[in-house]
């Protein structure tokens, strides 16, 4: 069967119907193939992953487990304990105490951990602890989390994106910095500016350097509100993100998403900041 | 444009067509209509007796497409679950064919517009690609493998996920 001389249409049509484990194996069949798949990957490889599910981790460590407890059938390939860790606290001859985790992030498989270390459960590759990130750009009142940017079926490779939270503005507060230094600090932010701004750098930890370096995200569409509406929180202040489809989605408490599209494969060279729908929270 | 339609006989009319090496073949304009390009015709008032000439449908897939849309257009509506069962059941048949002559489907059922059996024979093929690793599927399709080993290497890498579930330690503590 002469497939190659197939109409690119029928073969894209073919395609999609493939799953994404056959879908990426059929890459490797041919540089036909593989330009055509390449070519149309928004629509072919929508959500392209190996579905096959592992394990879920539910909940958080408790003093019983070292881990948040993994669920996953009895015939899993995959352990969640994370056994195969190298123990922070091993000396010779003494058994380590078992080091307690928290899972920080998690994106596609791979877990960010409470000590910054990157770990794949199925494949048992962990990083090292990532560089100390760069101090909040935004100053004090403001604080990093960190996302994992991961989809194995574009690349190996992943990204940290740090995203500013915003300390809530309470007297009450005990995560306020009460010795504010009022005059040390200098005024990095005008607390009536838009949020997310025109301009918005973030520091991105990438894999494939093993550096955080800064990208500048350009705003499309109206802002959501203001630095001092970003700090009316009524439950945490650590904003939410997921990566789906190419984009990081950022929950911030004041409802409204963040979506930072990531143009074409990794290594990324352009992204965009969207403002999409406003939520609930 | 001068033919006047008698609405009552429409339906049993047979429509010729002929394939690109001279076969005649005849079916039902209802089995006809299931052809965009054919239907096309019809409307155009094309359809006379020495037949639709289709330049790129060997008589072989050609016979099997007029068998598949005669047996389609007979159960076309108002179908109970027995016949559409039944169908189902036909169409499972009809595909098991070759490679060749299900890329002849491909490539037939694509360029007359068969929608039903453009879908049947697309799920066909990518129901073979599936499961098999990229050298089966080249000996299947008959696709001649262009990339340089470093190339194959590469790409392998790049989509590992694809072809194991687990790997072992890429390093040791």
């Amino acid at each position: 069967m002469a497939a190659a001389a197939l109409h690119e249409d029928v073969l894209a049509d073919v395609l999609r119907r493939l799953e994404p484990r056959p879908l990426a194996a059929s890459r490797c069949v041919c540089k036909a193939w593989r330009a055509l798949i390449d070519s149309r990957r928004s629509k072919l490889c929508v959500g392209l992953l190996p579905r096959s599910l592992a394990g879920i981790y539910i909940g958080q460590a408790t003093a019983s487990s070292n881990l948040p407890g993994f669920f996953a059938h009895r015939t899993s390939s995959v352990s969640g304990t994370l056994h195969f860790l190298p123990s922070s606290t091993a000396t010779a001859g003494d058994k380590p105490p078992p080091r307690r985790y928290e899972i920080q992030d998690h994106c596609n498989g791979l877990l960010l951990l409470d000590n910054r270390v990157v770990v794949n459960p199925a494949t048992r590759w962990w990083s090292s602890p990532l560089p100390p990130r760069p101090p909040p750009r935004m100053g004090a009142s403001t604080f990093g989390a960190e996302f994992l940017v991961y989809d194995p079926a574009v690349s190996s490779r992943y990204e940290v994106f740090s995203i500013p939270c915003f300390r809530r503005n309470c007297s009450a507060c005990y995560c306020c910095p009460s010795d504010n230094k009022s005059g040390d600090e200098p005024v990095l932010m005008n607390e009536l500016s838009e949020w997310p701004p025109l301009l918005h750098t973030l520091d991105v930890y990438s894999s494939s350097t093993g550096r955080w370096e800064e990208r500048t995200f350009h705003r499309q569409g109206e802002a959501a509100g203001t630095i001092a509406d970003m700090r009316f929180d009524l439950s945490g202040h650590k904003c939410k993100a997921v990566y789906w489809q190419g984009a990081l989605y950022v929950h911030y408490k004041t409802y409204f998403i963040m979506r930072k599209v990531r143009k074409g494969c990794v290594p990324c060279i352009s992204y965009t900041v969207t403002l999409a729908s406003s939520l609930g929270s | 444009m001068a033919a006047a339609t008698d609405d009552a006989g429409d339906s049993n009319e047979m429509i010729r067509v002929v394939s690109s090496d001279g076969e005649h073949f005849e079916m039902p304009e209802a089995a006809a209509n299931l052809s965009l390009v054919l239907r096309h015709m019809i409307e155009d008032d094309c359809a006379d007796a020495a037949g639709i000439p289709l330049a790129v449908v060997a008589a072989k897939p050609l016979a099997k497409i007029v068998d598949y849309c005669t047996k389609h257009a007979a159960k076309s509506s108002g179908l109970t679950i027995e016949e559409a069962e039944e169908l189902k059941r036909f169409d499972a048949e009809f595909i098991e064919v070759d490679t060749d002559m299900l890329y002849d489907l491909l490539v037939a059922a694509d360029f007359m517009g068969v929608e039903g059996l453009s879908k049947l024979a697309v799920q066909r093929t990518a129901d073979l690609i599936k499961g098999k690793t990229p050298e089966q599927n080249r000996e299947t399709f008959g696709i001649v493998n262009d990339f340089t080993p470093e190339e194959e290497e590469e790409i392998c890498k790049e989509n590992e996920w694809a072809f194991q579930i687990t790997k072992p330690p890429s390093r040791l503590c």
